[in-house]
Parts: structure tokens; sequence; C-alpha cells
């Protein structure tokens, strides 16, 4: 990515994720990540900025998820607000990346 | 380890006994839906392990039961007299059938007969078909209900502003989600458009909600999205049902020919499926974690019922064992208490309270139900009945009343006589009944309950009651008693214990041997138990007997007499008092002393044992109870309370009056245990021959 969203870093790549991840936003968000994917083999959702998401901007987060696996990137979520952490556990989902949450 | 097929043995014979209970119920209520599923259930068990287990003659026979079983759940066929005949005999013969897996000749002969007779109840053109019906689901566990809920959004949903993060949030507040979130479609897209959905959910929901209110969690999405709620059976026996490729099926993923096909190539089912495109990762996900979920509450809700198979002999061994704690226990206590050691008395009295506990768990492991043994009377009294062409009825109460196993066992040839007693001898005919005014079926009310540290259990029949003049003519006739002796009522009704007794004129498969009545209260009084009659013309007998809960430990009272100790068992002990005028001069054993205006008799235990040497100043009297009566025990001195582990005592002492048995003391002397009531009655006995009592005033 090469827009303020994305910072690089030694051997990983930190993503700032909107503050507002909606129906409304995914699109815009899911064209940035097309765009501007980082080419890294670690790349950090930084989650910080969240405020207000649904159930399309969890999808888009397992959709980039899904493509990381494919592109061998590990992919890590950081900085998880509660009520991220809340829905993302809801979801149950199988992937280990969502242990690595928090500040990791 | 235990042999599984012993396992299964004794699994089936629960099952039976269950069967049996059903069966016999179900004579006389007939329309009880329970009780006929659980006839059913008991059936199909047996069939199914039968089959595991390689009894495949006994499989075969058990499947011609379950179809009749099955035609009366379905109301294809009645409950009859004859049908619950010839289930039991089915059972009587399934029981004989367990100890070969397959059938010799005469089991051949045997099931085939059952099997004709069978078939002629059973209505025409329905005996052949295969019982294949499931037994209405039972989804419950622990108060909850076990739900598989599937939920596939519309593609635009989100467009339409609905959302599943509220959803899942909804069901979650209404109890444990398992949730599955199927990703493969999001996976298999080329071309992804963020704000279609592509996500959908397999979630098992474990919930108190009916299901009415899990739906209701749907209630504004359920015209767009697919929806599906299903209840799962964690009853299901079905050792299959919760196999992966079952699951795939059950939730129509796979068909049932793509399942056998994939099991016929013996590799892991589910990477052949997916490999196979049969179904999709997340879909073999979603049903591993059902089965993951399905399994683990199937174990937890067995786990309420707690039965772990333990051979008898290991819980004699540990018993024993604690026995042996409690008694090294006495030891360090008296060995704690000498040292007067503070730290050592510490650890001495906390080690105590550990050993009071386990022994009181021990105990509490060897605990039964006392119903466990009522089933097999009532089938008693059913097949003597129509034996002998009486009607009698069987009452049972306090069927959950625990006793020792051991003496559960013990107990259980002493009840048999009773009750064939009851029904040879007690009841009458029904023309002796009607014409004594009272109605043509007779009853046998069997109860149990506890009765402080005993258990109390009656067998009561509304018969003709004790003939006192016909008992006395035939201990006469026996030489048991002198013609010109004289006896009250109740000593005459406590000749028919007397070996060799019987009142019967002919000898029966039934009674009237002569052997029953005295093995009884020998039986009874080996357990420690007492025996009692209560008798009444034309009204009917009832037997009381009285058992200790435990064979093994008891809670004492340790007393001394002559620098000897003696137990008294602590829940006969009411209280204790000083003697202070010991009257030297009597000439008897039982003696009479005024407590708060009662007067008690007591027995001067210094002279009943022949102790030389002078008593002390003061003296205590125990006083106890046997029942309603109040029986005090003067001693020496009152040393306090003492777990007691009962020894039994050997042949030497057979003849020994007025012990139950002894126990080692923590220096590794022995006390015996006083038995207040055999005591009791000797002292009796003495008095009736002396005819002597004196009264001291306390």
């Amino acid at each position: 990515m090469k827009n303020e969203a994305c910072s690089q870093q030694s051997d990983s790549t930190a993503v700032e994720l909107p503050s507002s991840l909606t129906i409304f936003d995914v699109k815009d968000f899911h064209l940035m990540c097309q765009n501007n994917w980082p080419d890294s083999k670690r790349i950090n959702l930084d989650c910080q900025a969240i405020t207000d998401f649904d159930g399309a901007g969890i999808q888009l987060l397992i959709w980039l998820f899904i493509k990381a696996r494919r592109q061998q990137v590990e992919l890590v979520l950081i900085n998880v607000s509660e009520s991220v952490k809340t829905a993302l556990l809801m979801y149950q989902l199988p992937f280990q990346w969502l242990k690595g949450g928090d500040n990791d | 380890m235990i042999d599984p097929v012993e396992t299964f043995k004794t699994e089936a014979r629960e099952h039976l006994v269950n069967l049996e209970g059903a069966l016999l119920e179900l004579e006389e209520v007939q329309e009880d839906r329970e009780l006929i599923d659980t006839a059913f259930r008991s059936m199909h068990t047996i069939k199914g392990a039968a089959g595991m287990f390689g009894y495949q003659d006994l499989t075969d026979f058990t499947h011609h039961l379950e179809t009749a079983l099955d035609k009366v759940r379905n109301g294809e066929m009645e409950i009859s007299k004859e049908l619950i005949g010839i289930l039991l005999d089915a059972k009587d013969t399934i029981e004989e059938s367990l100890a070969t897996p397959a059938f010799d000749t005469h089991l051949k002969i045997v099931t085939t007969r059952i099997i004709s007779r069978l078939y002629e109840l059973i209505p025409e053109g329905v005996a052949s078909q295969k019982s294949g019906e499931q037994l209405p689901e039972k989804t419950q566990i622990n108060g909850s209900d076990v739900y598989r809920v599937r939920i596939k959004p519309s593609s635009t949903t989100y467009q339409l502003g609905l959302d599943i993060i509220p959803i899942l949030r909804e069901l979650n507040s209404l109890g444990t989600c398992h949730v599955t979130t199927c990703v493969d479609e999001l996976e298999g897209t080329d071309d992804y458009d963020p704000q279609l959905s592509y996500l959908y959910w397999d979630i098992i929901l474990q919930s108190k909600q009916p299901a009415p209110s899990i739906a209701d969690v749907f209630m504004f999405v359920e015209d767009d999205w697919q929806i599906a709620v299903d209840p799962i059976d964690l009853t299901d026996g079905d050792e299959q049902s919760d196999k992966l490729g079952e699951l795939l099926v059950s939730r129509r993923i796979i068909n049932r020919s793509q399942l056998d096909a994939i099991l016929s190539q013996k590799a892991v089912i589910g990477s052949q499926m997916a490999q196979q495109g049969l179904a999709t990762e997340s879909a073999i996900n979603a049903a591993l974690t059902e089965q993951r979920v399905v399994r683990s509450l199937k174990q937890s809700s067995s786990g309420q019922d707690a039965t772990i198979r333990v051979p008898s002999s290991r819980l004699d061994t540990l018993m024993n064992l604690v026995g042996e704690l409690v008694i090294v226990q006495a030891r360090l206590n008296q060995f704690a208490f000498n040292n007067d050691s503070e730290e050592l008395l510490s650890i001495a009295e906390e080690l105590d309270v550990l050993t009071t506990q386990m022994r009181d768990q021990t105990f509490s492991i060897r605990m039964v139900p006392i119903g466990s043994t009522f089933g097999k009377f009532k089938r008693l009294v059913r097949d003597l009945s129509n034996e002998l062409d009486k009607r009698i009825q069987l009452e049972t109460y306090g069927a959950e009343t625990e006793l020792d196993k051991m003496v559960i066992d013990k107990l259980s040839d002493p009840l048999i006589h009773l009750i064939r007693n009851s029904i040879d001898h007690g009841i009458e005919s029904q023309t002796e009944r009607t014409a004594s005014g009272k109605s043509e079926t007779g009853t046998i009310v069997l109860s149990a309950e506890h009765s402080d540290s005993f258990v109390v259990i009656r067998i009561k029949d509304d018969g003709a009651g004790l003939n006192s003049t016909k008992i006395k003519q035939r201990a006469v006739e026996k030489q048991l008693i002198d013609p010109q002796e004289v006896l009250d009522d109740e000593a005459v009704h406590h000749l028919i214990f007397e070996p060799g007794f019987s009142t019967s004129e002919t000898v029966s498969d039934i009674s009237g041997r002569g052997v029953g009545m005295d093995v009884v209260r020998r039986s009874i009084q080996e357990l420690g138990g007492t025996i009692s009659i209560a008798t009444q013309p034309n009204k009917g007998t009832e037997f009381t007997i009285r058992l200790p809960m435990t064979l093994a430990i008891i809670e004492g009272l340790m007393v001394k007499v002559g620098g000897e100790s003696y137990v008294l068992p602590l829940s006969a002990v009411e209280e204790c008092i000083e003697l202070s005028h010991p009257n030297v001069g009597s000439h008897t054993r039982k003696r009479i002393v005024e407590v708060r205006g009662e007067q008690i008799p007591f027995l001067y235990l210094r002279e009943w044992f022949d102790i030389r040497g002078e008593p002390p100043s003061i003296e205590q009297i125990v006083i106890t109870h046997v029942g309603q009566e109040q029986f005090g025990f003067c001693v020496d001195e009152v040393v306090g309370q003492y777990q007691t582990v009962i020894k039994r005592l050997g042949k030497l002492y057979e003849g020994a009056t007025g012990f139950s048995g002894a126990t080692i003391l923590g220096d590794g002397s022995v006390a015996m245990i006083l038995d207040p009531s055999a005591l009791m009655d000797a002292v009796g006995e003495n008095q009736r021959r002396t005819k002597r009592s004196l009264t001291i005033s306390h």
C-alpha cells in the first residue's frame, strides 16, 4: 500500500483500518486493499481507529485473511477494541490469527 | 480391567430389571406411555448391545420382541395379560441366554415357542416388519435443549440493512453457542463484492429457552434468510449417530450412498469428502464442531447419574482399608493425647476429620436404594398368586431408602421367604376373603424407611393373621414346647422362628418346608438386625425388620466395666446418668431406675458379666432405646464417643449372647460391641424365669 494507511517497518507492514467499517465503507476499503496490498510477509491490521462496524466489515476482514493465507502472508490484528474482539469471538473463526489480537 | 462382555451382561441384566418392572406395572395400568417406552428402550438397548458383543441369536430373538413392543407403542397392538406373560417369559429367557453368545438347543426351542406365542398375538401383516421407528425425541440435557441452527443470509442482506451480528448476539444471550462461520463461498469467489453477503453459519445452541424463543430471534430476517432450527437428540444411544459421516447426512450435505462410497475407501473421511468436492471444508468443520459438542454434552449428561462400574470386591477392600485407617487413627489420637504435644494433637485432629470424611464417603459409595430389589418381589407376587389362584397386589413404599449393598444382597432371601409366606399362608383364597367380608384382592405392603441409623423394613399383609392355637399345637407336636407351658401370644408367635416349625399340612414348592422362618431370623440377626411380628386374627400380619445401615463401622459410645472396654452403638444411646445408690443386695440382673418420672429397666453389667471386685462409688447408667422401648446399662465409667470398626466374632463366640461384634482399640486391645436389643431380650428371658424386679429411685 502506498498511502497513509500503510507504514513499513523492518519485517512487517502495518495497515490502519478506518474508523468505520460498515456496509457503507467496505467498498472503498476493499478497493484500497486491492490497489495497495503491501508486499510483506507480515501485515499488522491496526484496529485502533475502528469505532463502527457491522457484518459486512467483519466479512471484509475475513476476506483479507483468506487472501493473506493464499499468499502465505501472516496477517495479525493489533490494537483490537473490546467491541471488535467481541464480534470476532462471536464468529468463532477458525483462524489462529485471532489469537494474535490485542497489541501484538 | 473389567471384561467388556461382563459389562454388557451386567448392563443387560439392569435393563431386564427395568423391563420387568415396566411390564409388571403395564399389566396393571396398560395405557402408560412412559412405561411402554421404558420397556421398548430396554429391549432396544439389549438388542443393540447384544449385536455388538456377538450375541447374534439374542439379537435375532430380541428383534421380534422389540417389534411387538413397537407395535404397542404405535397403537397397533394392545397390552394384554397374555402379551405381558410372553414378554416376562422372554425376559427370563434373555437372562438365561446371557451365559453364552450362541443359543443351545434348549434355548432355541424356548425362544421359538415364545416367538410363536408372540406372533399369535401380533396382528397379521405387521409381525415381520422391522421396528425402525425412532423413539420420541428427547433432547434435554441438564434441563437444556440442544439445537442445530443454520443461518444463511441472502446475498444482499447488508444492503437491505440486515446484519448477522445482532442475531449472533441474541443467540448467545439464549444459551451456549458453538459457532462455525462457514467461509467456503467467500474463499471460492474470484470476484468478491464486499457489499454482498457470502458467509453462513452453523451453530450448536444449548439453551433452556423453548424453541419458539429461538425462532423469535429470526423474526425480522426469516423472510429473507434461510433459517433452520433442528433439535438434536442427545439421548440417542446409537453409537453411529454422532459419527462425522452420519452428521453430514443428517445435515443433508451428502446423501447416504455418497457416505457409503467414501466409507468403503477406508481413509480419513473429512479429507476424502473435501478432496472429492462432496463437502466443503466449512461444512466439515461445522459437522466436526457438532460432533465435538454433542459428544461432550452426552458425556457430561451421562456423568449426571454418575455410574462407574466397580467390582464390589474392590469396594469391600476399600472399606476394609478405611476400617484399618480408622483403627490407626484411634492409635494416633491416643498417642497424641498421651504425649501432650499440641502440634501432634492438632495434626491428629486434622487427620481425624479427614478420616471421618473418608469413612463417610466410602460408606456412601456402598449405599444403594433398596428399591433395586423390589422389582423381583413384584414378579414373585405375580407368579405365585397366579400359581395359587389368589388375587394379590404388592404395594411398595420407600424404594429410595438406602442401605449398604452387602446388607441388601443378604436381605433378599429373607424377604423372599417372608413374602412367600404371606402369599401362601397369610392371604386367603378369593372365596375365603369374600366370605369374611374382605375384598377379593389381598394386599401385601412392602415398605422401607430410615429410623436413626437403622433401616426399618415392613412386610404387611391383610390376610388371616397368625393362628396362635394352631401354632402352639404344632409346637407341641414338634416338641418345641412343653404342652403345659404357658406362653403369651407374643411368645407363641415367635415359635414360628424355631427351626423345623411349620403349620403347613403339605410341603409345597412355595413354603411349608419348615426351614424358612428360622433361616429368616438367623439371616437378619447375622446382619445385626431384629425381626418382630404383629398380627391380628382376620386382619393380617406385619413383620418388622430393623437393620443397621452398614455392617462395617459405627459411631460407638465406649464404656468401661471392671477394667474392660465395651462399645454401645451411639445411635441407640439416649443419655447417661449417674447411679449414686447401687443396690448391692439384688438377686436379679434387671433393675429399674426412675428418670424424670419414668421407670426404666436397666442391666447391671458387672453382674451380667460376673465381674468381681469393688465397683466405683459412682456408677453410670447409659440409657438406650430399641424401637420405642428404653433400657439402661449400668457401667463403671463412660469413656466417650468412639469410631468403631466392627469385626465379626469367630465361631468360638457363636453362643455368646448380647454381642454384635468386637473392635480393636487404639492401644491394640479388643473391646466387645454390645447389642442392646439382644441384651434386652436375654434379660427379659431371664426375668421371665426369675419373676423378680427391684425399683431404684433416682
